[in-house]
């Protein structure tokens, strides 16, 4: 597999006129920093613009106002690359090169084990290639769940074989992958601490991720997962799944362009 | 500095779709490679017509190439090198990419990065360059005659004074100097010419860093900044090329009267 660990998180820029700034400092400096890494497999950021947050389909109060969401995938030896992973973060900062600390919030982080990938069946790469594979967006899902035990196996078995796929039906999904929760607390002994922890909320109960990679616009996409949603009801194959788990999360980002950072910039008034 | 990586220049033939050549590579054979543990980076450039039409020297072979592809190898080299050649073979095999007849592929070669250059403003160190966004790439490749004196000489004019001058251009984050791989290896043959590479990566258009940067070489060559080094040095290649985004693969569209 691809990853033995990825890394999830939302944040949202507390200074709306730090946007441009943020985005220059994570995708000119930061993230290149992180992919020279050879234990770091491969990192990306999306966007949740407006249009992309007006189109989201669950949104608990706690991540509404996230704007960026950001995932890492990590390689074995897992021990030493989140020691340089980590190390990177420390270093940064005494750098002098974390200007983020100052205007960014994270509503939630957590690292997670990849479970399995899926890709659409008109894509010639396979699973593991995916997530370096250019995208438009993606469209995240995040559940916490309730209950463990056969009621949970019995959803997660329904997301393979009956979810996913339909998903990947929709227009412009080219594949997904879906990911559990773990501590990071306790992961190779170590207890870990961002140099920016103190802004990073750490989800204590398990959840479930799922990320659809998207070729396609993310709004059209939006827009015939709510058709086909419709259709799954009508046929018995969407289900309720709130006996075990909590959606937290459904909802659309963009991908990022460097120096394309416009998103939240104030409309320019007509005179 | 990452110990290894592979150029290579190419053109379609007038057949071949640009769409298809370089779709096949942003989405089945760049995600490929960049799966693999011993794959740290790899990249296309596109020569567009409006960078073509602003290149320096190139010799009659490589005036028409329109692509560059750079694939850096993470340690050790030599696993790494079988690991690039195995994926595309594999990809090939599959059927996917494009067809090998639509290709003519003028340079391909190993180079082993021997320097590396960053503007203050940029902060990331020097070996992370290739994965930090940019707007495109300036090439300058270059055949030395021997391995003596004069080329010694040349190269550390690249260092102190033509790379640092390039780099003063607007536009420019940063370098690295490369020298033919095969320079590295114990049955290397000195009486044979050997390719060298410098290239910049730039976050402001490559057009106009190459317009800025010769008409900067008015100045250089005036104040003999820019000395012939012809005794030693055969240029093969040299101007800007386009950073690719995917979908926006229009460049060589023909432009339809109205």
């Amino acid at each position: 597999m691809l990853a033995s660990r990825a890394y999830f998180s939302f944040s949202e820029i507390t200074d709306p006129g730090k946007h441009r700034d943020h985005n220059e400092w994570h995708q000119l400096d930061h993230r290149p920093e992180n992919l020279i890494q050879k234990g770091v497999a491969w990192g990306d950021r999306w966007v949740r613009s407006p249009d992309c947050a007006a189109a989201s389909m669950v949104v608990a109060p706690a991540y509404a106002a996230a704007h960026y969401a950001i995932m890492y995938w990590f390689r074995e030896p897992l021990g030493p690359t989140l020691d340089e992973w980590f190390g990177l973060s420390e270093r940064s900062f005494q750098w002098g090169r974390s200007p983020q600390i100052g205007w960014t919030r994270r509503p939630l982080r957590s690292l997670f084990t990849p479970l399995r990938g899926h890709v659409a069946g008109r894509l010639s790469i396979d699973a593991d290639a995916l997530p370096f594979r250019p995208m438009r967006g993606v469209f995240i899902r995040i559940s916490r769940l309730h209950c463990r035990g056969a009621r949970a196996n019995e959803l997660y078995r329904w997301f393979e074989r009956v979810r996913i796929p339909d998903m990947l039906q929709c227009h412009g999904v080219a594949g997904a992958w879906s990911f559990a929760s773990v501590d990071a607390d306790g992961e190779n002994g170590a207890a870990w601490r961002f140099a920016d922890s103190a802004s990073r909320v750490s989800e204590t109960r398990p959840l479930r991720l799922q990320v659809y990679f998207l070729d396609e616009d993310p709004l059209d996409f939006m827009v015939d997962l709510e058709a086909r949603d419709r259709e799954w009801r009508g046929t018995g194959r969407a289900r309720d799944t709130s006996d075990v788990e909590e959606v937290l999360f459904a909802g659309p980002l963009r991908r990022i362009l460097p120096w394309q950072w416009d998103w939240f910039d104030a409309p320019s008034l007509v005179t | 500095m990452l110990p290894m990586v592979c150029f290579t220049l190419t053109e379609l033939t007038a057949s071949a779709r640009h769409p298809d050549f370089i779709g096949s590579f942003q989405l089945e054979l760049m995600p490929e490679l960049l799966k693999q543990p011993e794959i740290a980076w790899t990249e296309r450039w596109v020569r567009s017509p409006d960078c073509a039409a602003v290149s320096g020297r190139c010799t009659a072979e490589l005036a028409t190439v329109q692509y560059a592809e750079l694939t850096v190898y993470h340690p050790p080299a030599d696993a790494s090198m079988r690991v690039h050649r195995e994926t595309c073979e594999r990809i090939g095999q599959l059927g996917f990419g494009p067809d090998p007849a639509s290709i003519r592929e003028a340079v391909r070669e190993y180079f082993v990065p021997l320097k590396g250059y960053v503007l203050p403003r940029v902060l990331i160190a020097e070996e992370v360059l290739p994965f930090r966004p940019a707007r495109g790439i300036y090439a300058i490749l270059s055949r030395f005659h021997g391995h003596g004196a004069s080329a010694e000489a040349a190269f550390r004019w690249y260092d102190e004074i033509r790379i640092p001058d390039l780099l003063s251009c607007g536009g420019a984050a940063g370098a690295w100097s490369m020298a033919s791989a095969a320079l590295f290896r114990p049955d290397r043959d000195l009486s044979v010419p050997a390719l060298r590479l410098v290239l910049l990566w730039l976050d402001e258009d490559p057009v106009a860093f190459a317009s800025a940067s010769k008409a900067r070489a008015v100045e250089w060559r005036e104040n003999g900044r820019m000395p012939n080094t012809s005794d030693v040095e055969e240029v093969l290649f040299e101007g800007p090329l386009r950073t690719i985004v995917p979908w926006e693969w229009g460049w060589f569209d023909a432009v339809r009267p109205s």
